[in-house]
């Protein structure tokens, strides 16, 4: 006998309690999970197939318009392109500076000394996005900011921080790369120091120097630290928003260029303008990007890490 | 831990790096350094050029103000009960999902535990659009509960629970307290979560700073400056007082003491957590 | 082995606190809106007699027996106009309570679309016709009592206001306040540049911005002669552009036939606005690099700016060394204007009460504190302001006016924050490129046509271009 009614019948009772117990625990928790994530995952491939706007749900269906409308939407491409540079330029300088710091706080500056400069550099990580962008934004101001001083002391020209389209983007590159040093350099410390010691003095004892120890040991080691670090660094500056929304929106005066990034042209396209579906499909090439983004550098650094 | 130092090096080297590095740590803390510096000062030093490090004249009076024209307390306590209430519950259904794919088998496991790990890579921004439609047709915009609803569950807090589940809650001590008698929902709420302590205080740690650091969907969901969280507050108070950024200044000091002494007493449980997360994820 | 256990019930214990602290505001959230309620007044200082057009029958309207009127509005700024209007109101009307709901625009557009269709709103709603419109289409509104048409239309309001409250073809709420831009000019820069006399022209704007800026000793722009608005996100660019662009006869999108619409602003007029600004930019009357608008002016960073009456009352309290040194002058040929009008939703039980209300609103009395208590300006262009412009004389931008001033309303068309936005957008990228655009007229005309394709296909995709 195969039939379905068999196979229940043929399952021990013990399991079937202990079935019940794993349905009433995991009913409700999947209940919410499906709710809050599944079902809106779903929503928003399905609304990027409409034209949706959100007083007249579901207008009508149009395919995949909304994907090809953005390919020539100006402020879509513009986006794309100031997030990849953004997402680039964050993700390579606050990988390297992450691991030189690391490098040296890992093994040769330690102890009591080693650990308050850890926590000097780790501080930015500490404190939420919105203070310290207001204080950037002060930082950066043209006239009475204080970089533009220490430049200015320096020999260097006054920047537009703030008022140039260029500048502007550069600006956020280095408040965000501030604000991410300090964690991938406490996770990039905690995988080195996980490199056995003896590796090392291996290699010091057949004459590698430290450099080379570096190189040839602790970074193909460290591989799979790394590589996690490069991603989620990626993945949260492909998503950048609080920052550019808040260096750009002084009602009252104060200089700020709008970098425009995806995920503020997606609260524009959604929130400012009400066309949820064309969102929802620049919501979909977001994560497409991301996507990708994640597999390549997985393949990357898995196999320079063999 | 203490390690000697490993490499030959005279120790001129190692007091060059120090001095290096403390110059870089220095500029690292120098914003917030400035943040505070422009919080005690008064205004009219505000726009000196160029500008001074320290206020010539110290003054409180902007923390005074600050009080007086926003409701920064209740942006904190707004902040507290939103973060706290995520946190519970992300524990909860974290702790509970993660230990129930790891230790039973039924059918269905694989592919719900595929759904989760699908969606954990998905950032909130992709949801935000329908999420908020969601809470509209619930008639849950600009409410408290439309606020938390997103922040009860965590797709990553899931599968973390569960790795660390399978690693850390050996299948024997299940068995074993099963012939003594315990019951499944007592083996899960009193004896699983005593081996787990330190990964659920990890996840606890992650599942607090983003609800505690979260801004664009406070800002799509919310309206009523009686619920903002301190983040949003202070982000709608510093447009409309910018004028007076020793004000705004003060605000932002406000936002960050709290991250600062929980930093201060809980620091090696935060820097473990964080680690934690991160690599044993 | 306990320690686990412990932390794990502190937690539970913080978060059932948390939970019940939250579900306590969320349940006040979810139950009819209360917020500051008014109840009986206390002794109102300067009391005049009653309401003017208060009668036998209006005292009946609101009946004997006890009535709380709900005003429902999107600025708390407000909220104590109503609640005076209120005690004033309940002279004549002593069984009348008030109670007063607010808050922010966006959360109080929010609101009413969920309450309006669940009949839960209050009994006086005060927002744009415009906004209102698709409620008016589901009925949710009731339409104007005969003598409040008639009054509407009989000359108490300049012709755009009630064009900006008419929808298909009728009038709709009694408007109450409005915004319009002034030109803010500090006296002191003014007699510092040999400045005698307030601008009354564009040409004069511009000639005296060029004498009132402020260089410092290495050349850098250290006060704008006049502010313009320069970057930022949202529309307000494109806004401050279009109040510029009206000052010579043009608009943004223009109406050429009843509900179509074709964009106006590429023509003649808008290259010269547009060079305008990059010309200013290249002779550093104004720079990207300085702040600008209500900051700047109240900083002393700028010498002239264009912008709403609500600068007034936060000068008086932010910027108090500058009370006394700065004057306002109407723009010199127009202004964009922003009516919130008063509505009584079709639902409401206590209607008769509420156009009572309504009706006493609109008076003299209660118009002159909407501006001397919120610093929005009065609706009605009929009023007697010789008693308030001689104690408020910085208000004169806003209530004296050229012969010939004209309001322009904005489109009423759901598109038309998009249109804006991506203008400014646009603008803001061409401000910053001022040193190639400056003096290459074809190259801004080139600009503005491909500008102005984008408005129109946006007007097409939305079935309102009309060529």
């Amino acid at each position: 006998m195969n039939s379905p009614l068999a196979a229940v019948r043929r399952v021990p009772r013990r399991t079937w309690i202990r079935y019940r117990f794993v349905f009433l625990v995991l009913a409700p928790v999947m209940a919410l999970f499906i709710y809050l994530r599944i079902v809106p995952a779903g929503q928003a491939l399905l609304m990027s197939l409409f034209d949706w706007g959100l007083i007249k749900p579901a207008d009508h269906f149009v395919g995949l318009d909304n994907y090809v409308n953005l390919l020539s939407d100006d402020n879509f491409r513009l986006a794309f392109m100031n997030t990849t540079f953004f997402a680039v330029a964050t993700t390579v300088i606050s990988v390297v500076l992450a691991l030189a710091l690391a490098a040296l706080l890992a093994r040769f500056v330690t102890g009591r000394i080693g650990g308050a400069l850890e926590l000097l550099y780790f501080a930015p990580v500490l404190v939420s996005m919105v203070p310290v962008t207001l204080g950037w934004r002060e930082i950066f101001n043209y006239q009475h900011g204080i970089l533009n001083s220490a430049l200015g002391l320096v020999g260097i020209s006054r920047q537009a921080w703030l008022s140039d389209p260029t500048m502007a983007l550069v600006g956020v590159v280095i408040l965000s790369v501030w604000k991410q040093v300090g964690y991938n350099m406490i996770i990039l410390i905690v995988g080195m120091r996980a490199i056995p010691h003896v590796f090392h003095e291996a290699a010091a004892v057949d004459g590698a120097s430290a450099w080379q120890q570096f190189r040839w040991i602790t970074m193909p080691l460290l591989a799979p630290v790394t590589l996690f670090v490069v991603v989620i660094t990626t993945i949260s500056a492909y998503n950048v928003f609080t920052q550019v929304y808040v260096l750009a929106s002084d009602v009252q005066g104060a200089p700020g260029q709008l970098v425009r990034v995806l995920v503020y042209d997606i609260f524009e396209n959604g929130f400012r303008f009400f066309k949820m579906g064309y969102a929802s499909a620049e919501a979909m090439y977001l994560f497409a990007v991301i996507l990708v983004l994640t597999v390549i550098q997985f393949r990357f650094l898995r196999g320079s890490a063999e | 831990m203490i390690r000697r130092r490993r490499t030959p090096l005279g120790s001129l080297t190692y007091w060059l790096v120090v001095a290096i590095l403390l110059i870089g740590g220095i500029v690292m803390v120098f914003p917030l350094f400035w943040l505070v510096s422009t919080s005690l000062r008064p205004a009219p030093e505000l726009l000196l050029v160029p500008p001074r490090l320290l206020p010539e004249q110290w003054t409180i009076a902007n923390f005074q103000k600050v009080f007086d024209q926003a409701p920064m307390l209740t942006y904190l306590w707004n902040s507290l009960v939103f973060a706290t209430i995520s946190t519970v519950f992300i524990l909860l259904t974290s702790a509970t999902a993660g230990y129930i794919f790891a230790k039973f088998k039924f059918p269905g496991n694989n592919f719900l535990f595929m759904l989760v790990i699908a969606t954990a890579i998905v950032p909130f921004e992709i949801y935000m659009v329908p999420l908020f439609l969601q809470m509209n047709a619930l008639g849950l915009v600009n409410t408290p509960l439309g606020l938390f609803l997103p922040f009860l569950v965590l797709s990553y807090g899931i599968f973390f629970m569960r790795q660390n589940t399978i690693s850390g809650v050996p299948d024997e001590l299940l068995d074993a307290a099963r012939i003594d008698g315990m019951s499944e929902l007592r083996i899960m709420l009193q004896l699983v979560p005593r081996l787990l302590a330190p990964a659920m205080a990890a996840l606890s740690i992650l599942a607090f700073i983003q609800a505690w650091t979260a801004f664009i969907w406070p800002l799509l969901i919310l309206n009523n400056p009686k619920y903002y969280p301190m983040e949003l507050g202070l982000s709608q108070f510093a447009n409309s007082s910018s004028v007076d950024f020793g004000m705004v200044a003060a605000g932002a000091v406000i936002a960050m003491l709290p991250a600062l002494i929980a930093f201060l007493i809980l620091r090696r449980r935060i820097v473990e957590g964080i680690t934690l997360t991160g690599l044993k994820g | 082995m306990t320690r686990p256990r412990a932390w794990i019930k502190t937690l539970a214990l913080v978060s059932t606190l948390a939970i019940v602290v939250g579900a306590c505001s969320s349940g006040t959230a979810t139950q009819a809106p209360t917020a500051a309620a008014s109840t009986t007044p206390s002794a109102a200082a300067g009391s005049t007699g009653p309401a003017p057009s208060a009668s036998a029958a209006a005292v009946n309207a609101c009946g004997d027996a006890p009535v709380t009127l709900n005003v429902w509005g999107g600025y708390p700024e407000v909220d104590a106009v109503y609640k005076l209007a209120g005690e004033n109101f309940k002279k004549t009307h002593p069984n009348v309570d008030f109670t007063v709901f607010s808050t922010d625009l966006r959360g109080f557009e929010q609101k009413l679309s969920t309450a309006l269709p669940s009949k839960t709103a209050g009994d006086v709603v005060v927002r744009t016709t415009n906004f209102l419109s698709r409620f008016i289409d589901q009925g949710l509104l009731a339409p104007l009592p005969d003598d409040l048409k008639t009054f509407v239309t009989g000359g108490a309001y300049d012709p755009a206001i009630v064009a900006d409250n008419t929808y298909a073809n009728k009038n709709w709420g009694v408007p109450l306040f409005i915004g319009t831009a002034g030109i803010y000019y500090n006296t002191d820069m003014f007699t510092k540049a040999g400045i005698t006399a307030p601008p009354t022209t564009m040409d004069e704007i511009i000639a005296d911005a060029k004498k009132l800026a402020v260089v410092d000793a290495s050349g850098s722009l250290v006060t704008s002669g006049l502010s313009l608005r320069l970057s930022g996100q949202g529309s307000g660019v494109a806004e401050k552009f279009w109040i510029l662009l009206l000052q010579s006869g043009r608009t943004l999108i223009k109406e050429t036939s009843p509900g179509k619409w074709q964009a106006d602003f590429n023509g003649p007029e808008g290259v010269k606005l547009f060079q305008m600004y990059v010309d200013l930019l290249k002779a550093n009357i104004d720079s990207l690099n300085i702040d600008s608008d209500a900051k700047a002016f109240e900083t002393k960073a700028t010498a002239m700016f264009l912008r709403e009456a609500w600068v007034i009352p936060e000068i008086a309290t932010k910027a108090p060394a500058l009370v006394g040194h700065y004057q306002t002058i109407s723009p010199p040929v127009g202004s964009l204007v922003t009516s919130e009008s008063m509505f009584v939703p079709a639902a409401s039980p206590n209607a008769a009460c509420a156009w009572e209300f309504v009706r006493f609103l609109k008076e003299q009395e209660q118009q002159i504190s909407m501006v001397t208590i919120s610093g929005w300006l009065p609706a009605r262009k009929d009023l007697d302001l010789t008693a308030f412009l001689a104690a408020n004389p910085t208000y004169a931008g806003f209530f004296t006016h050229p012969a010939g001033f004209k309001l322009t309303y904005t489109p009423p068309i759901a598109e038309f924050d998009e249109i804006e936005t991506k203008l400014a957008t646009h603008l803001v990228a061409a401000y910053a490129d001022f040193a190639n655009l400056a003096g290459q007229p074809d190259k801004i005309q080139t600009l503005l046509n491909t500008w102005a394709d984008e408005t129109n296909s946006i007007l097409k995709t939305n079935g309102h271009f009309g060529g």
